[in-house]
């Protein structure tokens, strides 16, 4: 990859991401709902980390958890399902 | 007393009659172990994530209970024995329970099931009059469309077999 030549102040525009379970502290985390805990994992049904989400580390703790109980319950995939073969 | 939380999964390919002797089973292991049932929740019949040992639907119970730990143990005991349930999960929800709150929030409970009931009932009742100007028609209709549905298969079926031939 080409060096590229260094910029004295990297400019980028920066949105201020906020905790979703902060900002509205009337919004549970709740293992059964399956419709929450799905917009924080990806597509492949991965936990979306922090860094993108923007949960502060307590709730995405919480968070972390209920995803893992909703999956065992089978209320989200682990993995997307494969076409039957 | 402690409040708790459980989800029960019963296993959805099961007939109707089969899911509930199982509900009714786990709600009695509740009481009969000391345990105070506060709501029951049926979510009803839901496609699974996934798989489990062949099965695509679970009937989705959620119930609120009150009950010592040993209450759970024995639940938790019995989950693993039923096979008819294929994945529970209870959660404590606090460690205090107040059993005059607990009484007035299942008396509210019951209270919100009649009241859901009571519209039922009444149409219930205004039921049978249309049921019996629609019924002559919509046992004809299910018939045709059996017929209509199979005639085309049985075609498709002898089609490819006089091609072949």
């Amino acid at each position: 990859m080409p060096v590229m030549p260094r910029r004295k102040r990297k400019q980028f525009y920066v949105r201020r991401k906020v905790c979703r379970f902060c900002v509205d502290a009337n919004l549970p985390i709740d293992y059964k709902d399956y419709n929450t805990m799905r917009q924080f994992v990806t597509e492949r049904g991965k936990i979306i980390p922090r860094r993108i989400s923007g949960n502060c580390a307590r709730h995405q703790r919480r968070l972390t958890r209920a995803i893992k109980q909703a999956r065992l319950l089978a209320l989200i995939p682990y993995t997307p399902t494969a076409p039957p073969a | 007393m402690r409040r708790y939380e459980s989800v029960w999964v019963v296993n959805g390919d099961l007939p109707d009659e089969e899911i509930k002797v199982t509900i009714d089973k786990f709600s009695r292991i509740i009481s009969t172990q000391g345990g105070t049932l506060v709501r029951l929740e049926e979510w009803g019949r839901r496609k699974l994530a996934y798989r489990i040992q062949a099965v695509t639907r679970g009937y989705y119970v959620v119930v609120d209970y009150a009950g010592t730990p040993a209450t759970v143990k024995e639940l938790e005991r019995n989950y693993r024995i039923d096979d008819r349930l294929i994945r529970s999960h209870t959660a404590k929800k606090s460690d205090k329970v107040n059993l005059e709150a607990l009484q007035a929030e299942i008396a509210a409970g019951v209270q919100a099931a009649a009241a859901a009931q009571a519209p039922e009932v009444e149409a219930a009742e205004r039921v049978p009059e249309a049921v019996a100007a629609v019924e002559p028609a919509a046992a004809v209709e299910p018939a045709a469309a059996v017929e209509a549905v199979e005639a085309p298969v049985a075609e498709v079926e002898a089609a490819p077999q006089g091609q072949e031939d």
